[in-house]
């Protein structure tokens, strides 16, 4: 089979560096046979590729080399002394155990997370006790169902920590154990929102006091930028408090990643218990979610900076 | 265990993770390559000099974003073609400059690298030599930015068009494209200085 003169463009690259098929050389030189044109551009870019040969790599004068090694080794003494100083995920020395403690974990699991994942879960599920408390004096409905479906909110809310742990993560494993938890929390929470429609999670809020002022302040929104205040404010707290190396880069765009997981695995259940789902529910929901998250950031700056003074 | 057999990705999971020995390996490992890379664009050893500095920096400041899943090399050309591309577009592209050969000058007393091939014995051999390299420099300066990334990627340092597709943000076969046009480009650059096999 032949090919035509576009499809031969693509195999005459593809011969000059060796990666052509033994039906796309069949093609080729069928095709280059009766094509003056390709032929002729097989000649040239023969030439062109030999001559490529000459642009090898050229060795940096040793000045350069040794000012860029040292710019970056004074980088990484400065990143140890910090983590030394924050305590927070002790910096292997730096020796060959490094590169050893390394290679395995790039084939198998890292499990020595799984602990923090199960506190930091622990803790969000303190904190979503205590946010959803209220509930209990706020509605009328069977205290069961109330229990129910506060038990739900702390499911959710692990499951999307368990995802905060694992995608910060210095090593690549993006699906640990920590993540599965969190597909698993992310299910009962469907299931458990159907079988309960009844619960309005923002019920105890709009009675309260405050709620009633700021719903007749900025309309029906107020509830929900109220939420997704919360809904940030503790994730991009703890993921920038405690996150790995990927949060201390971007700190930022990290916590509102793990916000945005937030607000995706808890969007079902509000749009199954809000009546009028309108987007500027919505809009106000994301809003209040992203000033929570860079709150929390700032926050969880804060504490470090603290921490780093007073250790110094 | 940061002896050759090592491979880019576990130094670089333990750059990632700290270790200053492992940057070094990978750092002496490509500097030839990058230095290469960019020295031959610019000309100029002084900004050649800069932008080689430049780039380790942002390899440093981007390496939590390197996926252990990927290969090394492809990564780091990614951020040395940016850098490199950023450059010539604020310079607005004066391909010429007048010591655009100083850059062959100044290496050619230096040690040869392990890219570069053993002097040739012969000194008549090495000035055609060199002047066929300069000549190849000059003719990859007048190129677009993208082709001439293109074929060092491809031919000096041997990545295949699937991982220099998303350094350049095209398709592989868009890559293959551009490889093809570039091939004809530097072949025409190359004849018309007097270079090129007359044929
Ligand atoms: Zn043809």
């Amino acid at each position: 089979m032949s090919c035509d003169c576009n499809g031969a463009e693509c195999l005459l690259v593809d011969e000059l560096d060796g990666s052509i098929d033994e039906a796309g050389r069949r093609a080729l030189s069928e095709h280059v046979s009766g094509c003056e044109a390709c032929a002729c551009a097989r000649r040239e870019m023969r030439e062109a590729w030999d001559a490529m040969a000459a642009a090898a790599p050229i060795e940096p004068p040793a000045a350069t080399r040794e000012r860029a090694a040292a710019r970056v080794s004074t980088l990484l003494a400065e990143e140890r002394d910090q983590r030394r100083a924050l305590a927070v995920a002790p910096i292997a020395a730096d020796d060959d155990a490094t590169v050893a403690a390394v290679a395995p974990s790039l084939a198998s699991p890292d499990w020595s997370l799984v602990p923090l994942a199960i506190a930091s879960a622990l803790l969000v599920a303190a904190a979503t006790l205590l946010l959803l408390g209220g509930l209990v004096h706020g509605t009328a409905l069977p205290q069961s169902h109330v229990f129910f479906c506060a038990a739900t909110y702390t499911g959710l809310l692990v499951g999307a920590f368990s995802w905060i742990y694992s995608a910060t993560t210095v090593r690549g494993l993006h699906l640990d154990a920590a993540a599965r938890i969190g597909v698993i929390a992310l299910a009962i929470t469907v299931a458990a929102t159907t079988a309960c429609p009844g619960f309005h999670v923002l019920a105890w809020w709009d009675r309260s006091a405050t709620g009633r002022w700021l719903t007749e302040a900025i309309g029906p929104g107020g509830s929900s930028l109220v939420f997704g205040f919360a809904y940030g404010l503790v994730p991009g707290f703890l993921a920038a408090l405690f996150g790995g190396r990927m949060l201390a880069e971007r700190p930022v765009a990290n916590a509102l990643v793990a916000a945005t997981v937030v607000f995706l695995l808890a969007l079902p259940v509000v749009y199954l218990q809000s009546a009028p789902f309108t987007s500027g529910l919505i809009a106000s929901w994301v809003a209040g979610i992203a000033a929570g998250t860079l709150c929390g950031v700032g926050g969880a700056f804060r504490v470090r900076r603290r921490n780093a003074v007073l250790a110094a | 265990m940061t002896d050759e057999s090592t491979s880019d990705e576990i130094l670089m999971a333990a750059y990632q993770a700290g270790s200053e020995q492992a940057f070094r390996t990978l750092h002496d490992r490509h500097a030839g390559s990058v230095y290469g890379f960019l020295a031959r664009r610019v000309g100029d050893p002084a900004i050649a000099d800069d932008l080689y500095q430049e780039a380790f920096l942002r390899v440093h400041r981007a390496r939590a974003t390197w996926d252990p899943e990927r290969p090394f090399r492809p990564w780091l050309f990614g951020i040395v073609h940016h850098l490199l591309a950023d450059h010539l577009r604020g310079r607005g592209r004066s391909p010429e400059r007048p010591d655009a050969d100083a850059v062959e000058r100044a290496s050619s007393t230096g040690e040869a690298g392990p890219g570069r091939a053993a002097a040739p014995p012969d000194p008549e051999q090495a000035a055609a030599r060199r002047e066929s390299t300069e000549a190849l420099d000059r003719a990859l300066r007048a190129m677009p930015e993208e082709e001439a990334t293109v074929l060092v990627l491809a031919r000096v340092e041997g990545l295949p068009y699937e991982e220099i597709g998303p350094i350049l943000g095209r398709s592989p076969a868009a890559a293959k494209q551009l490889a093809y046009r570039a091939l004809k480009r530097l072949r025409a650059e190359l004849a018309a200085t007097g270079h090129g096999e007359t044929s």
